[in-house]
């Protein structure tokens, strides 16, 4: 239980992260991907959800 | 606290940080950031050197990167606008090149005003030393007790040299014949210019007489863009009259070339003295013919012969004490004569030079399409010879051998490095340059540098390079503060 919590927050906070840059992104381009690359909080992401969905479905 | 909130406390804290850091590089509030670079990073900021042709294999060990072609380019990249640059190189050469510059892009047609790094010939003189306000008067013997004094009472032309420093021109030529003097070419303007292509700038000669030219246009449609002429008549770097010939033709389509237009330059009561005319165009437009009744029609630094399989030949007269000649045609590969002396044009899309250091050089071609440019002017008869500035600095220039008394520049072997830093560190130096960037052409939140160093051909048989240690970028503009006042 406390693992999905943890993983499910850190999937919240990407969630958040991602959206945020994406909007910075839109309105000054190269604001964030002069620093790091966006792809590269996308497949984060995409795998804290992929792990979420795991320990759901596990437990 | 439950374990949930303690994680969103942390993850959003961060998040606020990373977003506020993010806000703060790209506004910089101060008004100030600086960006440094090896070639070993992968920098946003400062880009990587490039074409790859003229760059040879970073040496990972130590993070250097050689350049052995020139010029190699540079971008620098910055979420907001800035008003100065300065750029510190750590660098080290082969010693073979005596010029080192660095530019930055002035316009949208890539031109760089440059800036020197480096000028072996002058470290090298040991000549009495003035300095008022960044100039640097450099005189072999010393005669003058001031700039002011030798900008006064200037010495004889030949004596001078000036290196990025630009004395006043000359304003009258001696014993000048009007063309209205002249009966025939009063009823019959005549036509010494061969076909040029692209854009090129010329001074001419006016003495109670009218300023009249008429440009005969053709278009190649070679590329798809629209190929607008613009001609400017500048007098003492003031422009006093424009032309505009738009590309209204729209048969970019075909690939065929066809007639563009032509335009006539008629100007009347000036006063006598030395006038520039540019001629804006892309490598498109080809400047048929040029009729006219003056007598001074001197091509500045560069004319690229347009005749498209021309075999005529073609005389031209110069004064560069270097006359540089390269081609992109296979079929203009040639041997050229410059004052009878053999300069085999042997390769396309590769310059080839000769040093003359004469004042009148004669330069023969058998085939057209090729560019011959030097440190001087150009013309296509004798007498339309005639040149206002004084001699420049290149990198063959010889002070003994020229005969040069004189030397006035802006450069200083330390540039604006502190001369603790300016010192060699073992063979690498350490030099910084400034740049206004409020005259600089900015795309897409680039910026670009140039790195020219004169003479450095890559895949020639000389061993020469510049190898850079690292690149360091201040840039300096307005503070967030100063902003805010303004919109108040």
């Amino acid at each position: 239980m406390k693992l999905y919590i943890i993983i499910r927050e850190i999937f919240y906070a990407l969630t958040i992260t991602l959206f945020i840059f994406i909007v910075m992104e839109f309105f000054f381009p190269d604001i964030v991907q002069a620093y790091f690359s966006l792809n590269f909080v996308l497949i984060l992401w995409i795998l804290s959800g992929i792990v979420l969905l795991l320990i759901k479905k596990h437990d | 606290m439950s374990l949930a909130l303690k994680i969103r406390l942390v993850s959003h804290s961060a998040l606020s940080l990373m977003v506020l850091f993010l806000i703060y590089q790209a506004v910089a509030p101060a008004g100030k950031i600086i960006y440094s670079v090896t070639p070993c990073d992968n920098s946003f900021f400062i880009q990587k050197l490039k074409p790859k042709e003229r760059v040879g294999e970073i040496e990972r060990a130590n993070c250097t990167q050689p350049i052995l072609g020139e010029p190699v380019y540079f971008n620098v990249n910055t979420q907001r606008t800035f008003n100065e640059a300065r750029v510190t190189f750590v660098y080290r050469d082969s010693g073979q090149n005596n010029i080192i510059e660095v530019g930055l892009q002035a316009d949208e047609r890539k031109n760089y005003a440059l800036k020197p790094l480096e000028n072996k010939i002058i470290n090298r003189l040991n000549w009495s030393t003035l300095e008022q306000d960044g100039v640097i008067l450099l005189q072999r013997e010393p005669k003058f007790k001031n700039i002011n004094e030798f900008l006064n009472n200037l010495p004889a032309r030949n004596e001078i040299l000036a290196y990025h420093y630009d004395l006043p021109q000359i304003k009258y030529i001696e014993g000048y014949q009007t063309s209205t003097g002249l009966l025939l070419r009063q009823l019959a303007d005549r036509n010494d210019t061969p076909p040029l292509r692209g854009a090129y700038q010329f001074y001419t000669y006016i003495k109670n007489e009218p300023l009249n030219f008429k440009f005969n246009f053709s278009d190649l449609n070679i590329n798809k863009d629209k190929d607008d002429v613009k001609i400017i008549v500048y007098y003492r770097n003031e422009p006093i009259a424009e032309k505009y010939l738009a590309d209204e033709r729209s048969g970019e389509e075909q690939r065929q070339r066809m007639a563009a237009g032509a335009v006539n330059l008629n100007l009347n009561d000036l006063p006598e003295g030395f006038y520039k005319i540019a001629v804006i165009a892309d490598d498109d437009i080809i400047t048929d013919d040029i009729n006219t009744a003056q007598t001074v029609v001197s091509f500045i630094n560069r004319v690229w012969l347009g005749g498209q399989n021309d075999k005529n030949k073609t005389i031209i007269y110069a004064d560069a004490p270097e006359v540089t000649a390269s081609t992109l045609n296979a079929a203009s590969l040639q041997t050229i004569l410059v004052n009878k002396q053999k300069l085999p044009l042997a390769e396309t899309y590769r310059q080839f030079s000769l040093p003359t250091r004469q004042n009148k050089t004669i330069v023969q071609l058998e085939i057209s399409d090729v560019i011959i440019s030097g440190a001087g002017v150009f013309s296509f008869s004798a007498n339309a010879l005639a040149n206002p500035d004084y001699k420049k600095m290149i990198k063959i220039s010889d002070v003994d051998a020229e005969k040069v008394n004189y030397l006035i520049t802006t450069y200083s072997p330390c540039g604006e490095s502190d001369a603790s830093t300016c010192r060699p560190q073992g063979e690498w130096k350490t030099k910084t340059i400034s740049f206004d960037l409020t005259k600089a052409f900015r795309y897409q939140n680039n910026y670009s540098f140039i790195i020219s160093v004169p003479g450095l051909i890559a895949g020639d048989e000389a061993d020469d390079y510049v190898e850079i240690k690292s690149i360091n970028i201040k840039l300096t503009g307005k503070s967030l503060w100063d902003k805010i006042k303004e919109i108040l």
